[in-house]
Parts: structure tokens; C-alpha cells; sequence
């Protein structure tokens, strides 16, 4: 995966393995009252190109070429901190439903900046209550509106 | 409806009381603020907004709800241009080229000639929609399922440009975006596709959460990884663009008003779409069209005029039949309809004063954008300085709240978050996007206008070359493909095309 | 835990607490708090337009606010299946049409099944129409029918989605006129009609509201109604036609199973009391649609009886 042609190679592989699995998970779509277009039609064809398109990207790049073209994979830490990050946002939303969306988004927003940069804490602070302070007026007090409101609140 | 003086007069005197005024700049602010925040759309700002319509007189609110609608095409070219995030799913085309010039210091002519670009083209097709909004309501009812089909098909058929060098990615990518559309209920028939027996995965993708996905989350993914301390440090050389720029950008302002304006009567149609057709245009007619993708002006100048030409045109089938043409278009309907307003033939003769306090307002809301974002655009384009710490999390929690209010259910934020990781690998192996959001943007309408052309013409696809209409559109992607295919042929010099163009 | 970890949840929990955690649910008769009305369709569509009428009314009726929600997606499915698992305790009630809840667990597995959809009300009736552009050379339900026999599979009768209503009429009609029709579906009401203006289908089954709409550009060859249709009091039923069939699309409240009889006919007491006013039913009219006031009991029996209906003809077409 360090050059562009071995990263084709992988990902083509993989592409193929997923065009198999759509072709899989097609067959198994019921058809439905005698339709001109059946509903299996498009999800086939779908499966297909992606079954041939990751084959043939694959193939094409197992050949050498003159000039590897190299790829900027993040490092160890790189991989650290979009991992943490994405664990955040994760949390986030599974907590949306049980503590309400203006408190899990102060949170969120507060968090983050703060994992972003450590010394900043009281901008990260003021901006968390500040986006969770809006969003509750904005939406529940102004306009009334539908966003969770947080169950334990609530029961 | 017949255009008199008397009529869009009385409208200008409608609009322009200080209560209507004030609407209708609330509007533009708004507008452009749903468009500049990413992840946020009209759709979503004027759902939010609908309780309004309890206390406000109806010219009013749908002053400011159609105001929110066109402001927010001139707000969705800021971020893309600033910080390659689309701020709404009708800039994408507007990022290819916007964010190149950038990073090459000219984030201030590119966001000026976006704005100014966006009020020709909103201003050109408001006259057509004052002149001659029969003639063109008429021009949307021609479409039946086969002219459909065959304009889906050509907009597909710019994902061989929509790929540059990279043709074979490209093809894979629309696989992929087709296949996130086709998870899910079938439209059609409502039967359950690819959901492995899931009732969540029956709600299925929507495509606002793809586009904000692979833009906003990956774009966030990959400056957390480089640990940028701010998105873009190149500096800002001028904020003006020059008379030469604006030369080089009046054709395409022209023809993107046209591409908008005739593709946006259609149902169907969003400025998501023509976009991507307008942007394809100026590719096509361009004398060097290996400069796009590098910073050509006009790569901006058009998408943005024609996504202002589609929403105006979108209130021709809105009034003249209650039609929608883009989600937007049908909260709009929405709200007109909460009013006991029904629109079609019988509102221009029934409330002829509310219509044209309306359309009279839409000159006036443009202007004002105008005002408002030309001397914004310094402002504008300092948004990528601020803290990356900062301006990434607010842009997570905007993403999370617009994918949310589309339809309120938190499914779609998660499909976000998958597609933000799609989006990141997709960018670092060299495959382009623009074909995964365009495909799945088209994916419903493709299928279903197919079905329902094969229904009526009793199976035989001869329907799609026997009417004029679908005939001309068949033709065109027929030579658009083949065009692309040659193109693509001719620069195997022997050596293999090495893939890394994104 | 760190100090600026404790820091940063303290400060930000506080402060959200500080606006939210204000409101506690006190002993007393339903409803203490704020109810929300669960609207299963897109802002701005015909059920949330519904609601939106009844909004505030409710709220004075009931004495507490009342909080338009939405959960959107595969064809209600989705809000109802949600409904299906909420908390029966009359705060959560959504809006739910007939026969979309019973012809979706029919057809699939949807998460939820028609018994969990406990009807509080029905405040509305949207019946279907046949109707022709007014200019086709087709003017009565009698010449349909000719034209139909002599062109089997080529009339083309444009419908809103399968496995709907319009599918079920088309159904319906085609058996009880014994000629092949073709039923063409869209994905919604709005595409339907423009595709039956622009003429690319032969005819339509309409909503009463939609062929309101465009009444100047068609005719009504038959309404599937038992008494003709207030709005069109010249078009004729399908029934004085001879054709027996009746078609429509109710819209109602329904609360989750398990919902207390007390909380039940709170709600429906209210309901009723709204669905009465007189600018309530004019509304109503004045967009095409027929005001309703069907009480808990009588609604239980509606959708039993339709649910015998439609499996007959739901067995039919999925072989």
C-alpha cells in the first residue's frame, strides 16, 4: 500500500470482493409483480461494473511502471488522534438521544477543541456551552422544533 | 398567468414596505448563512424555519422562505471555494476549480465573481420567469418518464469528464454512489433492496449525508491528520477579480443561465444537477480545458450562476402548477399550502398581488445579496484561518444538525460518519468524488423513469427514439460518452496511464 | 480522569442542566407536559399540514404545548415502526393513514405491525378519483371502458407508488371492468400529476386534493366513492356506474399498544372536539380534502374491516 500501484492492486481486490457481495446480496432481492424492470436489474448491473472495474484496476496495476508514484499514509499518531476523533463523534451521536442535542453537542464541540489543542481549554469551554446554549434556544425555545431533548430528562 | 406592468409594479410596492423588506433581507441572511455553514442546506433551514409561518403574514414568510432558498446559493460557494467543503450539495462543481484558486491566494476573486456570477444569473432568470413563465410551464410538462430517463442518462454521462485522467476510477466511483442510492426501499414499489433484512436500512441513503460525508467528515479526517493548524495558509493576494477575469467569465455566466434556468423548470431537476451540467458545458467549450481542475475562473462563474438560475426557474412549476422541483421547492409548497394558498393556475388570478409582491421581491432579495456578500468576500475568505482546532469541530457539530433535520432520524448522521471514512480513503487512493455524488444525486430518477417509460411503451425501449425530446438527450450522451472514450484512447501513448489525476 | 477533563464536563453539564434540567413531570391527570405529534412525512407534505391545522388547537384544547415531529422515511414505515416502540403513555402519538398501514406489513417486514398502530381518530378522507385531461376524446367512464377493451395493456392509468392505494383502485378496476390496464406508479403525488398533464399517461387515480388543484385541466370520470364528492358534485361516482368500489386515504392519530383507556380517550375527546370546529371542516374542504371526526371504537373497526380488503387483493398480486 506504500505506492499508488500496489494500492490499486489492494483496493481493486477489495472493489471485486464487494462487487461479488453486491452480486450476492442481488440475487437474493425478491422480484416483485411482473415488473418490466425487475428490482434485481440495476443492482446486477451495479455489482457487476464494480466487480469488473476493481478487476481490471487491479490487473492494470500489477504491471510495473517506470515511476512509482509514492502515497502519504498518516503515521502512527496521525492514525491516533482520526481514530480518538472519530470515537468522539461516535459518542456523540449515541448520546444525542439519551442526554438531548444541545447538551451532547456542547460536549461534543468542547471536547474536541480541547483534544485539538490542549491549551485552549476555556475557548474550548465558552465555544461548547455557547453552541449548546444556541442550539436550545434557538430550537426548542424560538422555533419549537423536534430535536431530542434528552430522555433522561424527561422521565 | 400573463405579464403586465401593472401587476409586477404593484408587487414592487408590496415588497418594498419596511415589514416585507426586513423579510426579506432576514432571508438573504439566513440564506446565505445556511449556505456558508456546511452540512446545513435550504432544505433543511426553511423545515426549520416552517414555525415561523404561525405568526407571520404569508407575503411575508414565503418572501423569506424563497429568500433563504436563493441566498443560500450564494452562500454555498464560500466554503468550497475557502475550505473545499461544498456548503451545500449544489457547490460541488464550484470547489473542483474554487478551492485551486485558493490555495493559489485568489479566494477573494473567486468568491466575488461567484457572487456576482450568482446575481447575473438570478437576475437574468427572474426576467424569465417575470416574461415568460407560461411559455416555460409549459416547456416542463413535455417531459414524460422517457425525456427523463434520457436526461439522467446524459447527466451520468459527465462522469467520464467529471473523472479526468482517471476514467476507470471514475467509473467505479459512480458504481459506488449508484449503489449507495439503491439501498433501501426501491422508490417505485417500495419493496426492501440490499438491506440484509434491516428495517433501518430500509430508510435508506440519502444523499444529502454522502455529500456531507465525503466532504465536510473526510475533509475534517485528513486536516486532523496533517495536524493543520488552520485549512489553508496560503495568504490572500487580492480580493477583487480583474477586468480580465470577469471577460474571460461573462460567456460562461450567460450560457450557465441558460443551462440553469431551461433544466430547472423540470421536476426533478435540482441545482444539484445542472450544476454539474453547467460546469460540464464550460469544460466542453473552453480552448484549453486542461486548465480546469487548476484554478479557471470560470469553473466557478458557472456552476454558481447556474444554481441560481435553477432555483429561480424552480418557481415557475412551483406557481404555475404547485409542482416542486428540489426538496426545497417542496417545504416551500409546504408553507405556501399551511396558508390555505394553493398554488397553481388558480393563484394568479386568485392572489395576483401575493405573487408578484413575491417575484418582485426576489429582484429586490438579489440585490441585496449582492451588497452583502461583495464586501463580505474579505471576511469570507478568512474563514480558513481560523484555528483548525476551532472551525473543525463546529464544522462536525453543522454537519451532525443538517444531516439530522433533512428527516429527523439519527440514521442518517451515522451513514454520514460511514461516508466520511468512504470519502477519506476514496481521496488518498486517487479516486475521484464529484462521480460517487453525482451518481447517487441521479440513481432514483434513472431507475424509476426507466421503469415507468417501460410501462408505458409495453417494453420496448424504442420509446426513448421515437419522441423528439428524449431523442435529442439520447443523442447528446451518445456523443458525450463516445467523445469521452476517444479522448481518453488517444493519450495511451504506448505507457499506461498512470491514475493519480484526481 | 484528568483536572481539565473534570473541568471541561463539569462546566458544560452544569450549564446545560441549568437550561434543561428545569422541567420535572408532577402528579397529576394526562397530559402534565408537553405531547409531541409524530408526523411520519416530509415537512410541508399533506399529513404534516394536517397536523399543523390541528396544532394549535390541541394545544388549547389539551392546555399543554404541542411539539410537531418528525420522523421521515420508507413511506411512514419508519415513524411507525418508531410509534410501534415508544412509550404508551398518550405523549408520544403520531399521525397514520389507512391504507398505508395496513398494506406495508402486508407486502414486508416493516417493524411493526398493523395491531401496534392503535387508532385514536380519523380526521380525514381523501378519496380517488379517475380522471382523464379535458382534452381527451375519452369522456365517460363508459368510453374508458371501450377504449380499454379494444387496446388491452395500452391505457395507462398513472398511479402514486406500488403497493398504494392507486395501485390497490387500479387493481380493483381492472377486475371489475374486466380489461387489462397498465398501472403506472410515481414516486409521489406532485410527479404524478405533472406526468398526467403533460399526457404521457392515459389517465389518472387522483387524490381528491390534487384533482382540486388542476380542475380546470381535467375531468372526473368516476369518483370510488359511495355519494359523489362535495368538491365535484357533476363528476359521478364509479359506484352509480355501475362499478362498486370505494377508494381513499384516511388520515388519523393513533397511539402506541399498551396505551391506557383513560389517556385514549382524552386524546380522542380532544381530537373530536377540534375536528368539529367549523373553521376545522372549512380548511379541510377548501383544500380538497373531507373532514372526518371517527371516534377510537369506530376506527378499530374501519381498519379491521379494510384490513379483510386488502389482504384478499394484497394475495393476489404477490405470487
Amino acid at each position: 500500500m506504500k505506492t499508488q500501484r500496489s494500492a490499486n492492486v489492494v483496493s481493486g481486490c477489495f472493489l471485486a470482493v464487494l462487487g461479488v457481495l453486491v452480486l450476492i446480496a442481488s440475487s437474493q432481492i425478491r422480484g416483485g409483480m411482473e415488473e418490466r424492470l425487475p428490482p434485481r436489474t440495476l443492482p446486477y448491473a451495479v455489482g457487476a461494473t464494480i466487480l469488473v472495474g476493481g478487476l481490471m484496476l487491479a490487473i492494470k496495476s500489477l504491471r510495473p511502471v517506470k515511476e512509482e508514484v509514492a502515497l502519504k499514509w498518516p503515521d502512527r499518531n496521525a492514525i491516533v488522534r482520526i481514530a480518538i476523533l472519530l470515537m468522539m463523534l461516535a459518542v456523540y451521536l449515541l448520546l444525542v438521544t439519551p442526554i438531548g442535542f444541545a447538551t451532547a453537542s456542547a460536549l461534543y464541540v468542547a471536547f474536541s477543541i480541547w483534544f485539538l489543542k490542549r491549551s485552549a481549554i476555556w475557548t474550548a469551554i465558552i465555544i461548547g456551552v455557547v453552541t449548546g446554549v444556541l442550539s436550545h434556544f434557538v430550537f426548542y425555545e424560538l422555533l419549537g422544533l423536534s430535536l431530542p431533548m434528552g430522555t433522561i430528562f424527561f422521565d | 398567468m400573463e405579464f403586465s406592468w401593472d401587476y409586477l409594479m404593484q408587487g414592487f410596492a408590496v415588497a418594498l414596505t419596511w415589514q416585507n423588506l426586513f423579510w426579506a433581507l432576514f432571508g438573504s441572511l439566513i440564506g446565505t448563512l445556511v449556505g456558508v455553514l456546511p452540512g446545513i442546506g435550504p432544505s433543511s433551514g426553511i423545515a426549520i424555519l416552517l414555525p415561523l409561518t404561525t405568526f407571520l403574514p404569508p407575503t411575508s414568510a414565503i418572501i423569506m422562505m424563497a429568500a433563504i432558498y436563493y441566498g443560500a446559493m450564494y452562500g454555498g460557494s464560500t466554503t468550497a471555494i475557502v475550505v473545499n467543503i461544498p456548503g451545500e450539495a449544489s457547490s460541488v462543481p464550484t470547489a473542483m476549480d474554487g478551492y485551486e484558486m485558493a490555495k493559489q491566494g485568489n479566494a477573494g476573486p473567486a468568491l466575488a465573481i461567484a457572487a456576482i456570477s450568482s446575481f447575473v444569473a438570478g437576475t437574468l432568470s427572474l426576467v424569465g420567469l417575470t416574461v415568460f413563465a407560461p411559455l416555460c410551464a409549459n416547456f416542463a410538462l413535455a417531459f414524460g418518464p422517457p425525456e427523463y430517463f434520457a436526461l439522467m442518462l446524459m447527466g451520468l454521462s459527465l462522469v467520464i469528464s467529471l473523472s479526468g485522467r482517471a476514467l476507470l476510477k471514475g467509473l467505479i466511483s459512480m458504481a459506488l454512489g449508484l449503489l449507495a442510492a439503491l439501498i433501501g426501499q426501491n422508490p417505485l414499489t417500495g419493496a426492501a433492496r440490499l438491506t440484509f433484512g434491516s428495517v433501518d436500512l430500509m430508510a435508506g441513503v440519502n444523499f444529502i449525508s454522502v455529500i456531507v460525508g465525503v466532504f465536510a467528515i473526510s475533509e475534517v479526517m485528513l486536516n486532523i491528520e496533517a495536524e493543520a493548524s488552520a485549512i489553508s495558509l496560503a495568504g490572500i493576494k487580492n480580493l477583487m477579480p480583474s477586468w480580465a477575469d470577469m471577460k474571460a467569465c461573462i460567456g460562461a455566466m450567460l450560457r450557465s443561465t441558460g443551462v440553469g434556468f431551461f433544466l430547472g423548470l423540470l421536476p426533478g431537476c435540482a441545482p444539484s444537477v445542472t450544476t454539474f451540467v453547467a460546469y460540464d458545458l464550460e469544460k466542453r467549450v473552453a480552448k484549453d480545458p486542461s486548465r480546469f481542475g487548476k484554478g479557471a475562473i470560470e469553473g466557478v462563474a458557472a456552476p454558481e450562476g447556474a444554481n441560481n438560475a435553477t432555483s429561480t426557474a424552480g418557481f415557475v412549476p412551483l406557481f404555475s402548477f404547485g409542482l416542486p422541483t428540489a426538496p426545497s421547492m417542496a417545504v416551500l409548497l409546504g408553507g405556501l399550502m399551511m396558508y390555505g394558498l394553493q398554488p397553481g393556475p388558480m393563484l394568479f388570478k386568485s392572489n395576483p398581488q401575493f405573487v408578484w409582491a413575491v417575484i418582485a421581491s426576489m429582484y429586490i432579495g438579489n440585490v441585496m445579496l449582492l451588497v452583502l456578500n461583495l464586501p463580505l468576500v474579505g471576511i469570507w475568505a478568512r474563514i480558513a484561518i481560523i484555528p483548525f482546532p476551532i472551525l473543525g469541530p463546529i464544522i462536525v457539530f453543522c454537519s451532525v444538525l443538517g444531516t439530522y433535520s433533512i428527516r429527523f432520524i439519527m440514521f442518517d448522521v451515522w451513514v454520514m460518519l460511514v461516508f466520511g471514512l468512504v470519502g477519506y480513503f476514496m481521496r488518498k487512493l486517487g479516486f475521484p468524488i464529484a462521480p460517487l455524488v453525482l451518481a447517487s444525486v441521479l440513481a432514483q430518477m434513472l431507475e424509476t423513469s426507466l421503469q415507468q417509460s417501460l410501462l408505458i411503451s409495453q417494453g420496448s425501449p424504442l420509446i426513448f427514439f421515437t419522441r423528439p425530446i428524449a431523442l435529442a438527450f439520447m443523442v447528446l450522451s451518445a456523443i458525450s460518452i463516445v467523445w469521452g472514450i476517444w479522448a481518453q484512447a488517444k493519450r495511451k501513448d504506448g505507457v499506461i496511464v498512470e491514475e493519480t489525476d484526481e | 480522569m484528568g483536572k481539565s477533563v473534570k473541568l471541561l464536563l463539569a462546566t458544560v453539564v452544569l450549564s446545560m442542566f441549568f437550561l434543561q434540567g428545569l422541567a420535572c413531570a408532577q402528579e397529576k391527570p394526562f397530559p402534565t407536559r408537553q405531547v409531541n405529534y409524530v408526523v411520519c412525512f416530509d415537512p410541508g407534505g399533506q399529513s404534516d399540514r394536517g397536523a399543523r391545522i390541528y396544532q394549535p388547537h390541541l394545544e388549547k384544547v389539551l392546555g399543554q404545548k404541542v411539539i410537531v415531529d418528525y420522523k421521515v422515511g420508507g413511506g411512514g414505515a419508519l415513524g411507525w415502526r418508531e410509534l410501534a416502540r415508544s412509550k404508551p403513555d398518550g405523549y408520544t402519538f403520531a399521525g397514520f393513514n389507512i391504507p398505508h398501514i395496513i398494506l406495508q406489513p402486508l407486502q414486508q417486514e416493516v417493524g411493526y405491525k398493523t395491531e401496534q398502530i392503535v387508532p385514536v381518530m380519523i380526521f380525514q378522507r381523501t378519496p380517488l378519483g379517475l380522471a382523464v385531461l379535458n382534452t381527451s376524446p375519452i369522456k365517460t367512464l363508459q368510453d374508458f371502458i371501450e377504449f380499454a377493451k379494444k387496446n388491452p395493456g395500452s391505457v395507462t392509468v398513472g398511479g402514486s407508488g406500488s403497493f398504494s392505494g392507486y395501485h390497490m383502485a387500479t387493481l380493483r378496476l381492472e377486475k371489475l371492468i374486466g380489461a387489462k390496464l397498465t398501472y403506472v406508479p410515481f414516486t409521489g403525488s406532485a410527479p404524478q400529476m405533472t406526468s398526467f398533464l403533460g399526457g404521457h399517461v392515459t389517465a389518472v387515480f387522483g387524490a381528491s386534493d390534487d384533482l382540486t388543484i388542476h380542475r380546470d385541466k381535467l375531468r372526473v370520470i368516476g369518483f370510488a366513492m359511495d355519494e359523489r364528492f362535495p368538491g365535484f358534485p357533476d363528476a359521478p361516482t364509479l359506484k352509480e356506474q355501475g362499478i362498486d368500489m370505494a377508494e381513499a386515504v384516511d388520515r388519523g392519530v393513533a397511539v402506541p399498544p399498551g396505551t391506557p383507556e383513560p389517556v385514549i380517550r382524552k386524546l380522542e375527546s380532544a381530537l373530536i372536539q377540534v375536528a368539529k370546529m367549523p373553521e376545522i371542516q372549512a380548511e379541510m374542504t377548501r383544500q380538497g380534502f373531507i373532514p372526518m371526526a371517527m371516534g377510537h371504537d369506530e376506527c378499530k373497526a374501519y381498519v379491521q374491516k379494510m384490513t379483510a380488503i386488502y389482504k384478499d387483493l394484497a394475495a393476489g398480486i404477490k405470487k
